[in-house]
């Protein structure tokens, strides 16, 4: 599907880019996947040091739709990951990302419910809060909720083991990225992206309305999406 | 892995379905329609004696109804377009409002509004208003809300508008949602600010407040009588009526 961009869309997430950029999220870096379009973005996220996640790299994929921000992102793992409260095949379950019509979606507190005010920093945040602290009482990954709870509970080290492999599986997709580990709190919350991959802002020509190819098929619609079953 | 298995799926469907029905309104109706004869309501109430009977007193005293897209947006959309119509002809109105507006970013920021976002929404509201009254004409107010993009701009201000006031005065409010909502603020957050929320009562005694715009409403519904005539606030003497009916806010013309 080939689409235009509008133009509030774009000026928006430029902005929003921008201000990321110049002052990043704590764990998180954001780069554009291609340069030309601004509807999709690279998530690393941290572990925190200090905590089991230390040393830990995920990436996930960010796509807003042509009404951002209007209807809220999406975001997806496309690093393992294994979380409470995100699906197995990577999509991330947390209110803030639904759409204020999905009502039925679980016992989160509809406060926290998508609206335009919000912004991928906002979004950034709570995933990056996601991450040492889920949230068991709707999980999107129930094994890894029971597991969490009988680590919580029981000190059952299963959970933490399962972390661990996963800290030195994704080591080398850091590395791929060109992107460091930060493994103090001091270079966490410090912590930049990637220079070389930041897009000169000067190029852009906001005076029209801008032409890229866009595909919406990895949002929400994730029934037949393959993933690897553990 | 199966449809059945992913926990997902349910979501999905119900979101893909509330699409398509937004995107069958969206192709039928512009977000604000040229005005037609309040006449041709009676189309759509044939069989419906209640409502015929209301319609035939409301072509008494109402000429034109202006349309607006049934998208959760519509009273906020007919009122921010009757405002921009209103200041346009009228100076008064106009310089009260524009001094009101001045003040709203702070007075929101330091409500706990985002600013980074707030002040999006504020400029582009004030600078369209702006441009509006200098040099627009119908036609250019026709497209601004029309325009998609543009138009729920507009719609996200007077939201913010409407919460800040809700919030600023939770005193006089919060006794109508007390027990279902913990304070003003969760009310705002999830029956002001998501984008398809239609307003109550509430809402709009809110806003009518914050930009001293008031307005009166037309309820037409099932009932025996006439039409329900309200002024927005109590007391007031609105130039502009809307027309109510049970969902949904249309804008009328004398």
């Amino acid at each position: 599907m080939s689409s235009e961009v509008p133009l509030m869309t774009l000026k928006s997430l430029q902005k929003e880019f921008k201000d990321l950029q110049k002052d990043s999220v704590e764990g998180c870096v954001v780069w554009l996947t291609d340069d030309s379009n601004f509807l999709e973005w690279q998530v690393g996220l941290f572990g925190p040091p200090e905590t089991i996640f230390q040393g830990a790299y995920f990436k996930a994929i960010l796509t807003f739709p042509l009404d951002y921000p209007f209807s809220p992102p999406c975001i997806k793992f496309i690093s393992d990951i294994w979380h409470p409260n995100v699906y197995p095949n990577g999509t991330v379950c947390i209110s803030i990302l639904h759409p204020p019509t999905a009502d039925e979606v679980s016992g989160e507190l509809p406060s926290e419910r998508w609206n335009p005010t919000r912004t991928v920093r906002t979004v950034l945040i709570s995933i990056a809060s996601m991450l040492n602290s889920p949230n068991i009482n709707s999980p999107a990954n129930v094994d890894a909720a029971v597991m969490y709870r009988k680590w919580n509970t029981n000190n059952d080290p299963a959970y933490v083991d399962r972390i661990k492999d996963l800290i030195e599986k994704n080591k080398s997709l850091a590395e791929s990225d060109g992107v460091t580990i930060p493994l103090t709190l001091a270079e966490y919350t410090t912590h930049t992206k990637p220079v070389e991959d930041t897009p000169d802002m000067g190029d852009l020509n906001l005076d029209s309305d801008y032409d890229y190819n866009y595909s919406d098929s990895d949002c929400y619609y994730s029934d037949e999406e393959e993933y690897e079953d553990d | 892995m199966t449809a059945e298995a992913d926990p997902m799926s349910h979501d999905d469907n119900v979101i893909a379905q509330m699409d398509q029905i937004s995107k069958d309104i969206a192709n039928k109706s512009p977000l604000v329609s040229e005005p037609e004869p309040v006449e041709n309501l009676k189309s759509e109430y044939t069989q419906n004696h209640g409502f015929l009977a209301k319609i035939e007193h409301l072509t008494k005293s109402y000429s034109k109804i202006r349309r607006v897209r049934g998208d959760g947006n519509c009273f906020y959309r007919a009122y921010a377009y009757t405002l921009f119509d209103a200041c346009k002809r009228d100076a008064a109105l106009r310089d009260r409002v524009f001094k009101k507006l001045d003040t709203t970013l702070a007075w929101l920021v330091q409500l706990g509004m985002p600013s980074f976002t707030t002040e999006d929404f504020h400029d582009t509201f004030v600078e369209t208003l702006k441009n509006h009254c200098d040099s627009g004409t119908y036609d250019s107010l026709m497209e601004t809300f029309n325009n998609d993009g543009m138009s729920n701009y507009l719609v996200v201000y007077v939201r913010l508008l409407t919460s800040g006031q809700l919030q600023q005065d939770s005193d006089e409010y919060l006794p109508f949602v007390e027990g279902l909502y913990k304070d003003m603020k969760e009310f705002c957050d999830k029956e002001v600010m998501p984008v398809d929320r239609e307003a109550d009562h509430l809402q709009i005694k809110a806003l009518t407040e914050c930009l001293s715009f008031p307005l009166k409403l037309v309820y037409v519904d099932r009932s025996e009588g006439g039409p329900t005539e309200l002024v927005i606030p109590d007391g007031s003497s609105p130039d502009v009526s809307l027309l109510y009916r049970p969902g949904h806010y249309d804008i009328l013309y004398d």
